[in-house]
């Protein structure tokens, strides 16, 4: 499996956090929030792509509502594979980190 | 269910003209909302300079999506571009053998391609046709040159050639926006890359005119120097025929590995 780029891992992140409803606003939002810088919706649909493309996460088109103008939200969720990238990222960051420093040295 | 709202029509069109089919609804949703939200929070011309800047990105994006999806027209661009300017390069520099600086510049793009789409049962084979070819063509092309033709050297051997290059960049370019447009398969939109080279070459009053010659060469000849020198061509069409033969093999490689 290629490793997680830092944007979709924090993505990937930010869906779980979301739970049942995550879409293309939310999930900006919620990255801006956590982030503290200004992240472009065109960014956030390309990564989603790429993780569609990857199957790590999968999606299902809600009711349209009069906020959208009538059209439907596009909710995304996370999959297996997106689940085991992230472990698989966190190992991966935590053995770096350990080089530097290691668990139980002053 | 739908209300009237005042976010920009135009950029609208653009987002329903320019994404994918499948993309166009969820984002002008999306957009929708954010405008009706910023326009309430910072005012309507605030939320209209946004929308717009949104479009704009969401449209960007989505085009290196389409490309990164459709590598085999980013690389009949990037091999047009990286042709037309090697071949410019070399006429620059001299003449004669240095000819042989684009052909491998030529090749070396196919081969890096085929490196990168991880073409592995076919490097090998790529690897001992190139060989050959390129001793073939060194061998054939000093013969000729400094043996038997010595003043070929002063025939205006790239003249044409930089152009078909160009050309062919901006086929390539084209074939890239109608794969990224239509989100469908790179095979309608290859020919596309083909059209201007072949275009140029109509206008510049050249016809093919051997049934001899690979369907693929003669959309790239350089027929120009067709009047000239035949091994000239004869050369241009053994290039141009391997290297149609190297993307079509590369696809279809391609297709077998996504189909696993």
């Amino acid at each position: 499996m290629r490793p997680l780029g830092d944007f979709e891992r924090a993505v990937l992140l930010a869906l779980i956090r979301l739970g049942d409803g995550p879409y293309g606003v939310n999930i900006r939002q919620e990255l801006e929030t956590r982030l503290g810088r200004a992240i472009s919706l065109g960014a956030v649909y390309t990564t989603l792509d790429r993780l569609l493309e990857k199957r790590m996460v999968s999606t299902r088109f809600g009711d349209p509502t009069p906020q959208r103008g009538g059209r439907a939200k596009k909710f995304f969720t996370i999959e297996a594979l997106g689940l085991a990238a992230l472990e698989q990222a966190r190992r991966s960051s935590e053995a770096i980190w350990a080089i530097g420093f290691p668990a139980g040295e002053k | 269910m739908s209300r009237v709202s005042d976010s920009p029509r135009l950029a609208q069109q653009l987002l329903r003209f320019l994404l994918p089919m499948d993309e166009v609804e969820p984002t002008l949703g999306d957009l929708e909302e954010e405008f009706l939200s910023n326009a309430v929070r910072a005012g309507h011309a605030h939320a209209i300079r946004i929308y717009w800047k949104e479009a704009m990105d969401a449209i960007f994006h989505s085009a290196v999506r389409g490309i990164e999806r459709n590598r085999i027209p980013l690389f009949a661009m990037a091999s047009g571009l990286l042709g037309g300017e090697l071949l410019i390069v070399s006429s620059v520099l001299a003449r004669g053998p240095m000819i042989f600086v684009t052909y491998a510049g030529l090749m070396l793009v196919v081969g890096l391609y085929l490196r990168l789409m991880r073409v592995n049962p076919f490097a090998s084979r790529f690897r001992l046709g190139l060989g050959s070819f390129m001793t073939a063509t060194v061998t054939f092309y000093l013969f000729v040159t400094l043996i038997l033709h010595p003043h070929a050297r002063e025939i205006p051997l790239l003249g044409h050639v930089w152009r078909i290059g160009l050309m062919l960049a901006l086929g390539g370019a084209a074939s890239i926006i109608i794969a990224t447009l239509t989100s469908k398969d790179m095979f309608p939109a290859l020919p596309v890359a083909y059209i201007p080279a072949f275009m140029y070459a109509w206008l510049i009053g050249v016809r093919p005119r051997s049934a001899a010659v690979p369907f693929f060469a003669r959309f790239v000849l350089p027929f120009g120097m067709w009047g000239h020198e035949w091994w000239y061509a004869g050369l241009d069409i053994l290039l141009w025929t391997v290297i149609a033969y190297v993307i079509v093999l590369g696809m279809r490689q391609r297709g077998r590995r996504f189909a696993r």
